[in-house]
């Protein structure tokens, strides 16, 4: 730890940390563009100079970016020198900016609206023609607003060093510098969407936030990316039953910054899937949909046949680990069965980035969880009890609309007397089921998910499940009780206080101590998942 | 008055095929080269170069000794040779790099060996097109006789020296941004802390980054040794300096003198004064960037230090004379069109304020001034100077603005006053050097004294 002193007030912060981040950790804002903690520094906006004692008593300007704290350092962010500097900083760079934030996607959550208010001029002292360069598209996702760019640098610095495919560079110079991708070579990394987030004015902006309606009026939810396993923290900004925006969450355990593409527009698949509203039962070749009663007393029927000792359940990666959590227990005390499975997806490629920003090849979000929480890793046993006649029955949660089956998977799930699946559309696992449950999608559900590398983080539900849907841990509650089982409590904060006391490498785990940046479960690290 | 010198021009004078290492060798070239390797340690070069007070010939006026001295001692350490003459009024190192490269090779190999530099680059401007084939053409040369590669004269010292082209950016001679150039990158000059070249330079090892001339000097200070070399010149400037004289001279060209030589007599005596006998008006006296002096100011003698005193510099010794027919507002807009054209773009101040300037300047000319123009432009001024990651911002982005602006408040004012572009009679279209004062030690830092303002009816 380091002692310093900014405008005369000691402070003790980590020795070494980047002045700007130290000062924001203990409340003193030194306004700034270029800089990102993700990002090198770069020091060319200027905004950020602040005078540091040089020799007793005497003090200099100095970038406070590019400056590391040390112990006895003194810092002034408040002399005229640097008042005078922020001034013309912000003069300048309001010279050729349009001032069109009435129809500007930044208004609201601009540095350069914030900063002008806190330390520009009230009025213009430019008389001359401002340059108008013309709007570029960079890519499938990017437009960029040249007019409104400061050329900060952020963008290329992002595209160079943590996506590591530098798609993006200045070209001219001096004041016909502009940010431009290369002939023919868009800006298409799998991480772009990063881009608009980290403009600190309103010339990157996604081509699917263009236009939308302003900032101020959405709710913002954390939660957590179900795109992979990865795990990433994000924001999703809700007006209604409607995403408009997603955005990555700090958190420098797993995605420090960043969201990849996919997981960033990937909402609208989601969003714009023709979802089970009600139940569905079984009418000779077809589905039909039904009411709840009468699904459920389908459901327990035909689990319950024969006592229930041959009946499988079959957890989800997608789902979360109280729902699969509770489908075991459903399992012991309901169905007193030990044919437990966890209906996997098989996974891609992973796509490392320059920086380590990993975009998994399992695109299901909780399976190290859910194979804690199942005492599971695949449906082997239960594949092999269906072909061997000890498994005639299936309890099976879905929840993946991009899910397809196998030959063999679809040929196996037809040998069974009875499936009832519980899922969110019309997938290939639905077209074979005798019941179907309309269960929730991740940004209707509260509950958790453990990521790739074994950290347990919350996920927050943003608007309730859409007509009959309902929360899948809810469906798998009453579906025990209706089997007779003493299922506990239904709420996903409870269920998990019980994994607690349960799953191995969960114990001492709380709500509370997950919090919104996520707790690591004992023994993660290596790849086995705890076992249940 | 001062009498002409010839140590780093003689030979150059009396043959032109320098360029020709036999031609070079037969003159007495390379003999310093080894002469030194053969018979002194690198301890003693820089000693020698320490002791001899060579100040760096790339504007600056920084004692080279003294930046060899800063360098860490981390290996690989690079050997950078600044000829990307681009600062407007200078070309003294093109007459060097055209007329006797190998004195320059000489004077790169020798450094190299006192810093145990064993790869080195000569970084020329790009428009330099006919000197870069002749520079390879002499490297090939010095290297086929055994001045450069493995085992240089049977010392152990290996080198290996190569030319680079800039593709035509003044920025590239600002040393950080050469270094980013040669790296291959956009050369934006690089933030200093941590960037110095002495320490963290090109591919991230300790890089000395020296003026073609200044490789010269070394060539003749080795020659000559330190204590002959001390005797040209003053204690504050020593050795030989190279004068370009241009503009409104009836003799334009390169003079060799010491610095001994004052401004005016560089103007009257060396270069012959001025076509037709006009008055003088002003003087630029090291590049475009240097401060400008009046016709009171010019019997300064052409040290750096006496010229630091003054509030101007003895950058890079080349002067651009301007007679009474000239406009200072036409003058200071020629030369603001040059820092437009030139700012890198890299950091705020200087990109957007250095335009800013210009076009109010452009407007002034063109006598749609406004009465509050003169003071926007020194408070622009004071938001560039002193703000930005390099030096450009400042030298030829606000030093002549703020100069010519302050001395020469009456011609400025009259363009405004008379909206059309005004060339005053030439006594009075500057102010007295009472009528200002220089708040050193930054060049160009001049202030209005408020009285001057009323007086000169502002």
């Amino acid at each position: 730890m380091a002692t310093i002193t900014i405008d005369d007030k000691e402070y003790t912060v980590p020795d070494g940390k980047n002045l700007v981040d130290a000062a924001a950790e203990v409340g003193v804002d030194i306004p700034h563009f270029c800089y990102h903690p993700g990002l090198r520094p770069d020091g060319n906006c200027r905004m950020c100079l602040a005078e540091m004692e040089i020799r007793p008593g005497q003090y200099g300007l100095i970038t406070s970016c590019n400056t590391r704290v040390k112990d006895g350092m003194k810092i002034k962010t408040d002399t005229p020198q640097a008042l005078s500097n922020r001034k013309g900083v912000m003069e300048f760079f309001l010279l050729n900016h349009p001032l069109d934030c009435p129809w500007c996607d930044q208004a609201g959550e601009c540095r350069l609206q914030d900063y002008s208010f806190a330390h520009g001029r009230s009025e213009s002292r430019f008389v001359e023609t401002k340059r108008v360069p013309p709007k570029k598209d960079l890519g499938s996702h990017i437009v960029l607003f040249t007019t409104r760019c400061i050329l900060c640098q952020r963008c290329t610095r992002f595209c160079d060093d943590i996506a590591g495919t530098s798609e993006l560079g200045i070209v001219q110079m001096g004041s016909k510098s502009e940010i431009s991708t290369f002939p023919g070579r868009p800006l298409d990394n799998k991480m772009s969407g990063n881009v608009a987030d980290i403009c600190p004015v309103g010339a990157l902006v996604t081509k699917d936030f263009l236009y939308k309606p302003r900032i101020w009026h959405y709710e913002k939810v954390d939660t957590l990316c179900t795109g992979c396993s990865s795990g990433c923290n994000i924001t999703l900004e809700v007006m209604g039953q409607k995403i408009y925006r997603i955005r990555p969450r700090t958190n420098l355990e797993v995605n420090q910054y960043w969201m990849c593409d996919d997981g960033r527009f990937g909402y609208h698949a989601w969003q714009d899937v023709d979802r089970l509203k009600t139940p569905l039962k079984r009418v000779g070749d077809k589905l039909e949909p039904t009411t709840w009663p009468e699904a459920v007393r389908i459901a327990v029927e035909g689990l319950s046949a024969e006592g229930g000792s041959q009946t499988a359940v079959a957890g989800s990666p997608m789902a979360t680990n109280e729902e699969n959590y509770l489908l075991r227990k459903l399992a012991h005390l309901a169905l007193k069965t030990s044919h437990i499975g966890l209906h996997r997806k098989p996974a891609g490629e992973t796509w490392v980035s320059k920086s380590g920003f990993r975009i998994e090849g399992d695109k299901s979000p909780n399976a190290r969880g859910a194979a804690a929480m199942l005492g599971a890793e695949d449906m082997q046993t239960v594949f092999d009890g269906i072909e061997t006649g000890t498994v005639k029955r299936l309890y099976l949660l879905g929840g993946d609309i991009e899910r397809a089956l196998s030959e063999t998977e679809r040929a196996t799930l037809g040998k069974l007397d009875f499936l009832l699946v519980q899922d969110v559309s019309r997938s290939e696992l639905v077209a074979l089921a005798h019941v179907v449950l309309p269960g929730a999608i991740a940004f209707e559900k509260n509950g958790t998910m453990t990521h790739v590398g074994g950290r347990v983080q919350r996920l927050a539900a943003a608007f309730p499940q859409p007509g009959g849907a309902r929360m899948d841990s809810d469906i798998i509650h009453y579906i025990g009780r209706q089997l007779g089982a003493d299922m506990g409590a239904s709420d996903p904060q409870t269920i998990f206080d019980e994994i607690a006391g349960q799953i191995e490498g969960y114990a001492g785990l709380n709500y509370e101590t997950i919090g919104k940046s996520g707790a690591m479960t004992r023994g993660a690290g290596s790849s086995e998942a705890a076992g249940g | 008055m001062a009498a002409p010198i010839s140590v780093l021009t003689k030979e150059l004078r009396e043959n032109p095929r320098l360029a020709d290492i036999d031609v070079y060798i037969a003159q007495g070239g390379y003999k310093t080269v080894e002469k030194v390797l053969k018979s002194m340690t690198p301890e003693d070069i820089v000693n020698e170069v320490k002791n001899s007070g060579l100040k760096g010939r790339g504007g600056a006026g920084f004692a080279t000794g003294m930046k060899w001295g800063l360098c860490a001692e981390r290996f690989p350490l690079y050997l950078c040779v600044n000829g990307d003459e681009s600062e407007p009024g200078s070309f003294k190192d093109r007459l060097l790099l055209e007329g006797n490269p190998h004195r320059v090779i000489e004077g790169m190999i020798i450094t190299c060996f006192a810093l145990k530099i064993n790869l080195g680059y000569l970084y020329m401007r790009g428009e330099f097109f006919q000197i870069i084939d002749q520079m390879e053409a002499c490297l090939k040369q010095t290297k086929a006789h055994g001045f450069l590669g493995k085992d240089i004269l049977g010392t152990g010292f290996d080198l290996e020296l190569y030319p680079q082209a800039g593709a035509g950016a003044y920025i590239c001679g600002e040393e950080t941004g050469l270094i980013e150039s040669l790296e291959g990158n956009r050369p934006y000059p690089r933030l200093k802390p941590p960037f110095f070249p002495a320490a963290i330079g090109l591919w991230g090892q300790p890089t000395i980054v020296n003026n073609v001339e200044t490789m010269a000097q070394v060539e003749r200070i080795l020659d000559m040794g330190a204590e002959a070399y001390k005797q040209i010149g003053s204690a504050d400037s020593t050795g030989p300096r190279l004068f370009g004289m241009c503009g409104h001279v009836k003799k334009p060209g390169i003079y060799e003198y010491d610095s001994t030589v004052t401004i005016r007599e560089l103007i009257y005596d060396v270069a012959g004064g001025i076509p037709g006998d006009r008055k003088l008006k002003g003087v630029i006296p090291g590049g475009i960037s240097a401060p400008i002096l009046t016709p009171l100011e010019i019997d300064v003698p052409a040290e750096f230090g006496a010229m630091g005193k003054i509030g101007t510099m003895g950058g890079t010794g080349g002067m651009i004379v301007m007679d009474e027919t000239t406009s200072i507002v036409d003058a200071l807009l020629n030369a603001s069109s040059f820092a437009r054209h030139e700012s890198c773009g890299q950091c705020t101040p200087c990109r957007e304020g250095v335009p800013w300037m210009n076009d109010i300047l452009r407007r002034i000319k063109e006598g749609k001034g406004r009465s509050e123009d003169l003071e926007l432009l020194l408070d622009i001024c004071v938001q560039i100077h002193g703000r930005t990651v390099c030096v450009f911002g400042q030298a030829p982005g606000v030093w002549p603005v703020r100069t010519m602006i302050v001395k020469y408040w009456p011609e400025f004012k009259a363009c405004i006053d008379q909206k059309r572009l005004v060339v005053l009679p030439v006594d009075e279209s500057y102010l007295k050097p009472d009528q200002y004062e220089f708040v050193p030690p930054v060049p160009g830092n001049f202030r209005l004294k408020p009285e001057a303002v009323a007086a000169a009816g502002g």
